[in-house]
């Protein structure tokens, strides 16, 4: 009987010190915790610095009710309700009237290039079932007769079109709400955040370590998903209009979801991308849509009018230029206004494709949420980590390495690297204890009924698990399993 | 006192000797995770020679004090989930090993059906793996006649039944903190196969030590008086 109080005493003692030991790790620290949500036709990432997750369940929700007031597509909603309103006064709420002052605003600035009532010529337009359909060219015409954003009358709350216009706050909505988000976020007490709202990106303060939060920009060829330069977000908002995000390619064209508003067809010029650096993020997510429509020169000159704007062009050959003030927010080193990636050149350019791929970010999402039937990539890896969960796609051809860091709650980071091939993929660095993962092989789509682990990678003592599927079953988990 | 520090720290030893054993490594790096299993003897020693309080004790001193020196908060999570179910089946059927190898015996060969089912026509790997829970149950249903006529003693049914257990509960923590259930239908029938092969070895090995020690498992009162 001694002895057992004893050995329990002993027992009580070695829990006591493993709780100290875990507390002490956590208990001044804020912990990193992560919520992620579809609204608005995109993924939404809210990652803070918190001890107070619930806050992030909160905010998610909030998207939700905004999402019902400014969706075009939700019956009842705002913008539902002027769309539909022929011709008569609707009052809508105040939050609709900011966003469609500020969007009139940026009408104003761009002499017309963003327009919010471009709806007629955009619900003819299909970017996202993945068909490629090009509207009839008639259709186009008299739809683009009645864009005019100076045909909008507001009255107190009251707005009203002329029967047969629309509107569209796809271009600016996401920017309000991400705007929103930043400010109930930072009332309660947050400060330190990063919201990812699919190409905006806004920041509450700086990581908790002091420097800037860093914001990948996506290659041109979005298809990879690749980060082609790195910009810092200092506490502000990072928004990214290109021709990747929404979009097919049809005999050589892509046709992309940023129209113009004269002629209702996808703006052609020699942009690929705007990024647009600014306080507001609603203000930025107009910004980018106008400046890509006026193209470098005129757009560069839209920006340099304004204060605390700055702008980043990436062009279709990948040459990359800047306003006067952008370079603070690049990360040292960035080469602009100068070619960094050689269109001519694949193979030369290569290994510097690589670096930046590696390159650990914060902000954009490489991680596909959803795989869609329209994909093209030849399988995808299932990517789940300790508080990650996404679908990376194959590369096309060739071979590409891609670094997957996570970095926990008590500060420590784990590093893996993975090779893909348009076969497979395999485990070829990590810091994990063992280093079992890399002897684990390559799962190919051929070979995955024949391993022991069928169609997985598993790296235990990162709690990171990746696992093949070709298109077909990675669209089907998509929709039975992430619930999409 | 003395005794139980000296077991600590051969059963650190020998699970440094576990991983210095690249088993994973010789297995072509199809299965990761796999090892020895020596550790486990020095338990199997305080299943059958102390009391169940140290038994577990020195249990949770294994695995917190390897966890902390070499490995990582989830490493432990791992090995303290195979642990615990580990060594509640050996305190459980210490007194029925026959019961226990025959329990196992029954597992494997559910295990090496599951395998079969999923893929009728193996090849490469997965192959040698039937052929590897195969002969783990023909280990098993050896160790119960042989147990049941006499012939050998409990341990290595115990060690056998323990190392499954030990196993199925990595699996079950695993596939909970990994989030990938079809752990448990890919990669649990492999582990159950491993779980006989490497209890049989470690069993008979502990069952060894026992005699050179002169020390009969079934009745250690006669020698430790």
């Amino acid at each position: 009987m001694k002895k057992t109080v004893r050995i329990l005493t002993y027992l009580i003692a070695a829990m006591m010190i493993l709780a100290a030991w875990s507390g002490a790790a956590t208990a001044d620290d804020l912990t990193k915790e992560s919520r992620v949500g579809y609204y608005l036709d995109t993924v939404i990432t809210l990652t803070a610095y918190t001890n107070h997750p619930e806050l992030l369940d909160a905010a998610l929700e909030r998207c939700g009710e905004l999402e019902n007031k400014l969706s075009r597509t939700i019956e009842g909603s705002d913008v539902w309700r002027i769309n539909h309103a022929e011709g008569k006064p609707v009052t809508v709420s105040t939050e609709t009237i900011e966003i469609l002052q500020t969007a009139i605003r940026v009408s104003e600035m761009s002499g017309g290039a963003f327009d919010v009532t471009i709806a007629p010529a955009s619900t003819l337009w299909d970017f996202t079932s993945g068909e490629t359909k090009i509207p009839a060219t008639e259709d186009l015409a008299s739809a683009a007769e009645k864009i005019d954003y100076r045909k909008i009358r507001i009255d107190g709350n009251d707005v009203t079109l002329e029967d047969g216009m629309m509107i569209d706050l796809g271009g600016i909505a996401k920017g309000y709400i991400a705007d929103t988000i930043k400010k109930e976020l930072e009332e309660k007490g947050i400060q330190s955040a990063i919201l990812s709202f699919g190409g905006n990106i806004v920041a509450i303060g700086v990581k908790p370590d002091g420097s800037p939060w860093k914001v990948g920009v996506q290659d041109i060829d979005g298809a990879t998903g690749e980060t082609m330069l790195v910009s810092l977000n200092y506490g502000g908002s990072t928004v990214t209009s290109g021709i990747y995000e929404r979009g097919f390619t049809l005999d050589g064209v892509t046709y992309h979801h940023i129209l113009s508003s004269e002629t209702g067809w996808p703006v052609q010029n020699e942009l690929a991308s705007v990024t647009i650096f600014s306080e507001s993020s609603m203000l930025g997510d107009a910004l980018s849509t106008a400046t890509f429509a006026l193209g470098t020169e005129k757009g560069a000159r839209l920006i340099e009018s304004l204060d605390g704007v700055e702008a980043l062009f990436i062009a279709r050959d990948r040459a990359v230029s800047g306003t006067s003030g952008v370079e603070k927010y690049l990360k040292e080193g960035t080469e602009f206004s100068l070619i960094p990636l050689s269109a001519e050149e694949p193979e030369a350019a290569e290994p510097a494709a690589a670096e930046a791929a590696a390159e650990e970010t914060d902000g954009t999402l490489t991680l596909l949420i959803q795989v869609r039937e329209t994909d093209t990539a030849p399988g995808y890896i299932l990517l789940q980590g300790a508080d990650s969960i996404g679908f990376l796609p194959l590369p096309e051809e060739g071979e590409r390495t891609q670094e997957i860091i996570q970095t926990l709650e008590d500060g420590s980071v784990w590093r893996n690297v993975i090779r893909m091939t348009p076969e497979g993929f395999s485990m070829i660095e990590s810091d994990c204890e063992g280093k079992d993962c890399i002897e684990e092989g390559e799962v190919t789509l051929e070979n995955s009924q024949d391993r022991l682990l069928w169609n997985m990678v598993i790296c235990a003592p990162h709690r990171l698990t990746l696992s093949l599927y070709t298109p077909e079953e990675a669209v089907e988990f998509s929709k039975t399993i992430l619930g999409f | 006192m003395a005794r139980f520090g000296l077991l600590t720290a051969l059963a650190l030893v020998l699970g440094l000797l576990d991983r210095a054993i690249p088993l994973t490594a010789l297995l072509g790096g199809a299965a990761p995770g796999i090892k020895l299993g020596l550790a486990n003897t020095v338990l199997l020693y305080a299943v059958y020679l102390m009391d169940w309080q140290s038994a577990v004790f020195l249990m949770f001193t294994k695995v917190l004090l390897s966890g902390f020196l070499f490995g990582s908060m989830t490493a432990i999570l791992y090995s303290l989930s195979g642990g615990i179910l580990s060594l509640g089946v050996m305190l459980a059927i210490r007194k029925r090993p026959a019961a226990g190898a025959l329990c196992a015996a029954v597992m494997a060969a559910v295990a090496e059906t599951m395998l079969l089912i999923q893929n009728p026509h193996p090849k490469g790997q997965r192959l040698w793996c039937v052929i590897l829970i195969g002969i783990a149950c023909i280990a098993c249903i050896a160790a119960f006649i042989a147990i049941g006529k006499g012939k050998i003693r409990g341990v290595p049914g115990t060690s056998i039944a323990g190392a499954i257990a030990h196993n199925i509960g990595q699996v079950l923590a695993a596939s909970a903190v990994l989030r990938t259930p079809q752990l448990l239908t890919t990669y649990l029938p492999v582990l159950i196969g491993v779980g006989a092969a490497v209890g049989t070895l470690t069993g008979v090995v502990a069952e060894r030590v026992f005699r050179a020690m002169h020390i009969n498992p079934d009745k250690p009162e006669e020698k430790r008086k």
